[in-house]
């Protein structure tokens, strides 16, 4: 039963995982990577359909 | 490769770990829990077989029809229908692993909302599992949700409307099974299963329908029964019969106004008495210390008992707390007390049923008295009592 | 001892003596027809409705009466405790119900109709939000029957001292058939 607002908003946590992770690549100091890495657990659970 | 760049591909190996740990702790949670059918058991089938559009899905959750061979009524019984009220699925798969059907018929669904046991509410610590003690072993079990899981129905609206009534409720309630009834079939994920539940009671026939619960010690409504006014004989029989076995129950009403609820809609939308029971349960509390598998089962614990010092608790509350065996024992000697009352009023519609448990064995043996034992079931072909 | 005060003492005794038995009031008598009726709107309506058929009396059951269905009546049973599902279920406001109750017994009293009060929900139908209808239903009646488990601070028990009304405190609920049978022969 996966509505359409679903996929819009799996989109949207996609594209927010795609710059999560280029500015994951682009920081230079670790604690700032650290934090953006922890930001992106949740969201691939979410897109994994898991949590 | 920059050295802030090999610690980004770190990072994401770190996150892809993580992502494995929990994933693999999500989805424990969809294991499904194992109810070992006794001897009484002579049909199994889902609830998709009452509505298709449940086919194949999270929310087909196992439906157990016990026959007796004598002719009588159906008594169906509902357990999870908030899974995170214990009592209620145990003493409905209590029905399903020890008891026998000598007149009638018992349908049982022990995990009615099964998408809420796949996962928890926020923000409340409760454990992924408790366990009950067998007296050859051990049986684990999960602990969910109030709700079906977020995952299966998304988003929650701001203000929830009830079909058919247009009843505003908050919008968390849209995935609350007990504010869903009658369903639609072509509603919502938690709007379908009341459906599906509604065909099980029109389509079977079901003369007296039971909804087990728990709600926290401070709830007013509480080691109680609700009883559709169709019921309110039967129900207020069931309180006395109950007052010579020292169980005190209150008896309360059915509000007319309050739709959504089983016994609300059970009783307008088809021929069934509908009750529903609730017994006390710590983990619901709001008053509640550390909130471990250990406090489901023990019901004992210390802020308890001073809010019971200072008269906060509706219900009677020492230092042993409200134990599940007393809990389960409460809503099994409920069922017969109730089955009671039903069959002086149909006596020509009788429904006889053997085996089941009483208050005080309950009390005594404790629940794993009456579940089977993995290591030693087997599946009965004759029916026979091992 | 002289003559005066060996008879001061007697008069003394005798007074005592009355006083006693004044305290421990007898139970009226009922009459039919009866009509029933709740003070909070709990359930335990249908629990008197049930003891009143095992005592096998005749009672016309109405939880929401107005003072128009005393009419014909001689006896008025009210079964005191609150329900907020039960307000719920009979679609009014607590502020109704009692306006409703204060009417219904002020309609009694005016019309000679004595009143049987009932408390059979024990320590749920107490607290803070039972207790306003308890009290209005315990202070109006002619004769008490209380469930133990509700009077256990001497909430009625006192009310009754202090109003002089005969009350019985049964164990259980079961247990007020025989007084119902009784009172109402």
């Amino acid at each position: 039963m996966l509505t359409i607002l679903h996929w819009i908003y799996i989109g949207i946590v996609a594209i927010l995982g795609g710059v999560i992770t280029i500015e994951l690549f682009s920081e230079r100091r670790w604690h700032h990577q650290l934090a953006y890495a922890l930001i992106l657990v949740p969201l691939v659970l979410r897109i994994l359909h898991i949590k | 490769m920059r050295s802030h760049h090999a610690r980004a591909v770190l990072m994401l190996i770190l996150v892809a770990a993580l992502a494995v740990v929990a994933s693999w702790e999500f989805r424990a949670m969809r294991q499904a829990d194992l109810i070992l059918p006794g001897p009484g058991v002579t049909r199994q089938t889902t609830l998709g077989a009452y509505h298709n559009a449940l086919l194949g899905s999270s929310a087909e959750t196992p439906v157990y029809v016990l026959e007796g061979a004598l002719p009588g009524g159906t008594l169906c019984v509902l357990g999870g229908v908030h899974p995170n009220e214990a009592s209620g699925f145990l003493a409905a798969t209590v029905l399903v692993e020890h008891i026998v059907v000598e007149r009638g018929r018992l349908i049982v669904i022990p995990q009615a909302s099964w998408g809420g046991y796949t996962c928890t509410d926020p923000m409340e610590a409760y454990p992924e599992h408790y366990t009950i003690p067998l007296p050859m072993g051990e049986r684990t079990f999960r602990y969910g949700s109030r709700g079906m899981n977020p995952i299966d129905q998304w988003p929650d609206p701001l203000v929830y409307l009830h079909h058919p009534s247009g009843q505003q409720l908050s919008g968390i309630e849209t995935r609350n099974l007990n504010r869903c009834f009658p369903g639609r079939p072509d509603g919502t994920y938690t709007e379908r299963v009341a459906y599906a539940i509604m065909q099980v009671l029109r389509t079977e026939g079901v003369d007296i329908a039971i909804d087990l619960h728990e709600a926290a010690p401070e709830y007013p409504v509480i080691n109680t029964i609700v009883a559709h006014e169709k019921g309110t004989e039967i129900a207020a029989q069931a309180v006395l019969s109950l007052e010579f076995e020292d169980l005190q129950f209150t008896l309360e009403r059915s509000p007319v106004r309050f739709r959504g609820l089983s016994h609300r809609e059970w009783g307008d939308g088809t021929e069934a008495y509908a009750f529903l029971m609730e017994t006390g349960n710590i983990m619901q509390g709001r008053l509640r210390g550390r909130t471990t598998p250990e406090l489901l089962v023990s019901g004992i614990d210390r802020m308890y008992l001073k809010a019971a010092a200072i008269g906060m608790v509706k219900i009677p509350y020492d230092s042993s707390g409200v134990p599940i065996e007393l809990r389960v024992g409460r809503h099994l000697q409920g069922i017969a007390a109730l089955l009671e009352g039903y069959n002086d009023e149909r006596p020509e519609r009788r429904i006889m049923l053997d085996r089941l448990p009483s208050f005080a064995e309950c009390a005594s043996g404790g629940v794993g008295a009456f579940l089977n034992s993995p290591t030693t079931f087997h599946p009965s072909t004759t029916g026979e009592i091992p | 001892m002289t003559a005066f005060r060996f008879h001061f003492v007697l008069v003394a005794v005798l007074i005592t003596c009355f006083a006693i038995s004044a305290s421990a009031q007898k139970a009226p008598t009922f009459k039919q027809p009866v009509l029933l009726t709740s003070a909070g709107q709990s359930a335990d309506v249908t629990m008197a409705s049930t003891l009143l058929k095992k005592a096998k009396i005749e009672a016309l059951a109405k939880p929401l009466a107005q003072p128009a269905d005393l009419k014909g009546i001689h006896t008025l049973i009210v079964v005191a405790g609150f329900s907020s599902k039960g307000l719920g279920a009979a679609g009014i406001s607590r502020e109704d119900e009692m306006n409703r109750v204060t009417t219904l017994l002020e309609a009694a009293k005016k019309a000679k109709i004595p009143v049987l009060t009932m408390h059979l929900g024990g320590a749920a139908r107490r607290g803070s939000q039972s207790d306003d209808f308890n009290k209005v239903a315990a202070e109006a009646a002619a004769y008490l029957l209380i469930v133990k488990q509700g009077d256990e601070d001497s909430f009625f028990s006192s009310i009754a001292q202090e109003k002089k009304i005969p009350i019985e405190v049964v164990d259980k609920i079961a247990g007020a058939v025989a007084p119902l049978q009784s009172v109402i022969p």
